[in-house]
């Protein structure tokens, strides 16, 4: 499965970790999340991505607007760009919001923020509900799981434009890697459930005697099945031998808190309350339960008396879980594994698709060994982990990408969902795009930016055709040098000015060659190159050069701007040992150039 | 400390242990990039504390540098 992640915040850490373990685009520089979605020509869409995830930082896509009204149409106006951005052959999670921004420090009103999150997440739940590809990324609630204090780092923003600290990038790659991994799994359908110990706490059946006898009528069953070898009765023989212990230690308990407790009429004595461990029981229910509301089926495998678990069933007042929650029913003495054979049958399900839970070591082990498709989760010690365990399981088996029809129909809390607001339809292409970014590049006068030229040509390392490093003197004596010429770019659009980003420098000695071509990341992906190109182009040809030559000397870093000379119509005339390309153009004969920029001679 | 921040280096350049020195500067080691700075002096703020004015934050780009700012404060 190939991965992208856009932002329009520095998330490369991220995509390094990801890079490791997973295919992954890497993008040149970031923040240009549009450009690279609306632009068909963009590395990313030529990598191809399967699945993208969109971090955006909303108080960068509002544009610091602080009145609702205004960040609202702020809002609404990515959206409607993103329409014409996605593919419907692709998946595309988006993160809701978790806004940050140094206004929110000194906002009278202590609701804005929240406020102007849920704009941004209101839009989302309809942009989602209104495509089948589209989700939402859970990326708030990883924020607030491990606190803002170690989410961010105002001096990695500062430094870098990297909102995120190394522990969130981190957790938002696992959790990406995590989605990954939903998307191409099928997930489990039925889960299979054992009810004293796992639905509640203690024993429905009435008598100690009873219980005591039923383990070792378990033993013997264990040893009469000869399953799988000497090695394997020896350990189920023991998980048994201890769960007996187990039960007798608890028993004495049991009997001493069913005394203070009063309990209902009629019906067994079970941990199952509004306190304490019973309160834990009921929360694990009330999981099971949301679960079931989306779609997972579920079944009881236990052994007992019915007449001893059915009033259990339909009086408790703390049972969340009641008869017609289940799909499937098979309260007996019977092996649990020829029970779960019969509810595959039953419900004409595979076995793949269940997952059992059993306190019971012994239990578990059986229909390990006996079924091995059935996936037979571990059962925590401790009540109080159940609740964690239970998401371990939701996570690892059931979650799925998106709730089909079907399972949202099961669920009340869909129904009326989204009326669908509409969004803006009208297609925006790339050039439209760019018209609205209001590009200026102004041509500056060199001699007076010596030290960012300098910088600029040296620490380029994406957008540099040849990645030559001068000294500062060694640059100065260029810009002097009549038989060199500087073009020296200033780039800003409407969020901003980007300050000096691209310079090329042509060698006149013989004939004419781009020796330097480079671009800060900031500003690639908009069309910006073939601008400055097609300047430098113009002003040789006006001055009578008929031909130019142009240089790639790959490095580890360049690839980006490999092709960039044969997309523009250069000819490739040379290539050395070492993938040093030469080529030339035709001065008089250029091909039309792309670009949405308005250009400014500012010499 | 100087233990600390060499951790925190070799974690963020993810090199094997004892790569990174009391001797190690930002040009011996490629993945000491722009990147891993801006990482290295985040991370030596979010974990132990230590805030490197963030306008000499680009230039301290040695381990003896950083220590020795460290154990200044």
């Amino acid at each position: 499965m190939k991965i992208a992640v856009l932002s329009n915040t520095n998330t490369d850490y991220m995509v390094r970790i990801l890079s490791q373990q997973a295919d992954t685009w890497k993008p040149e520089g970031f923040g240009n999340v549009m450009g690279a979605l609306l632009n068909p020509n963009s590395s990313y869409h030529l990598y191809m991505p399967q699945l993208t995830f969109l971090f955006m930082d909303v108080m960068e896509v509002i544009n610091h607007e602080t009145a609702y009204e205004a960040a609202e149409e702020k809002i609404a106006g990515w959206f409607s760009d993103l329409e014409s951005g996605i593919y419907e052959n692709a998946v595309y999670y988006i993160a809701d919001a978790f806004l940050t921004g140094e206004e929110g420090k000194v906002m009278a009103d202590p609701m804005w923020e929240s406020r102007m999150e849920m704009l941004w997440n209101e839009k989302l739940r309809q942009f989602a509900a209104e495509h089948k590809n589209v989700r939402v990324f859970p990326y708030a609630a990883l924020i607030r799981r491990i606190g803002m204090e170690n989410a961010f780092s105002e001096k990695q923003w500062y430094m870098g434009k990297m909102l995120l600290s190394m522990q969130a990038q981190k957790l938002l790659a696992e959790e990406i890697l995590h989605r990954t991994e939903v998307e191409e799994r099928t997930p489990k359908k039925v889960l299979l459930l054992d009810l004293d110990g796992t639905l509640w706490g203690g024993i429905a059946g009435e008598q100690e005697e009873e219980r005591g006898e039923g383990i070792v009528e378990e033993q013997e069953e264990e040893s009469e099945e000869g399953t799988a070898g000497g090695q394997d009765e020896e350990r189920a023989g023991r998980f048994a031998g201890e769960q007996g212990e187990e039960s007798a230690d608890d028993t004495a308990k049991k009997q001493a808190e069913r005394k203070t407790e009063g309990g209902q009429k009629n019906l067994p004595e079970i941990e199952l309350s509004d306190d304490h461990t019973g309160l834990i029981y009921k929360n694990v229910q009330r999981m099971i339960k949301q679960m079931r509301k989306q779609g997972v089926l579920l079944a009881v495998v236990s052994k007992n008396n019915e007449a001893d678990v059915l009033p259990i069933f339909k009086e408790h007042p703390h049972m969340i879980l009641r008869e017609e929650d289940f799909a499937a029913k098979k309260i007996n003495w019977q092996q649990k594994h020829l029970n779960i054979m019969e509810i595959a049958e039953e419900l004409n399900l595979g076995l793949s698709s269940f997952v059992f839970l059993d306190d019971n070591p012994t239990e578990r082990e059986l229909v390990k060994q006996m079924l091995p498709e059935v996936a037979v989760p571990d059962f925590p010690e401790r009540a109080e982990e159940l609740p964690e365990m239970m998401r371990q399981i939701y996570r690892t088996y059931f979650e799925s990408a998106y709730l089909t029809k079907e399972d949202l129909e099961k669920t009340e809390q869909y129904i009326g969902l989204a009326k669908r607001e509409a969004f803006r339809k009208e297609t925006v292409s790339f050039s439209d795009y760019l018209k609205g970014l209001q590009i200026k590049i102004t041509r500056v006068r060199e001699k007076e930016h010596l030290e960012r030229l300098h910088q600029l040509v040296n620490k380029t390392n994406q957008f540099n055709l040849t990645t030559k490093r001068y000294t500062e003197q060694e640059m100065a004596d260029i810009i002097a040098d009549e038989k060199m010429r500087v073009f020296a770019y200033r780039v800003s659009d409407r969020f901003g000015d980007y300050g000096i980003t691209a310079i090329v420098i042509v060698n006149l000695r013989e004939v004419p060659v781009i020796e330097e071509f480079a671009m800060s990341c900031r500003i690639m992906g908009k069309q910006i190159e073939n601008a400055v190109l097609y300047a430098v182009e113009q002003e040789l040809r006006e001055a009578g050069y008929s031909v130019l030559k142009g240089i790639y000397i790959p490095t580890a870093k360049n690839k980006p701007v490999e092709k960039l000379y044969p997309s523009l119509g250069y000819l490739e005339r040379e290539r050395d040992a070492d993938g040093k390309i030469w080529y030339t153009i035709d001065l008089k004969e250029i091909p039309a150039r792309e670009f949405e920029a308005e250009m400014v001679d500012g010499r | 400390m100087s233990e600390k921040i060499i951790k925190i280096i070799e974690e963020v350049l993810q090199v094997p242990t004892g790569t990174v020195t009391m001797d190690t500067k930002a040009e011996d080691l490629e993945a000491w990039d722009s990147l891993a700075q801006v990482l290295i002096i985040g991370e030596m703020e979010t974990r132990l504390g230590i805030s490197i004015p963030i306008d000499e934050a680009a230039d301290i780009t040695s381990v003896e540098e950083l220590v020795r700012r460290a154990e200044s404060m």
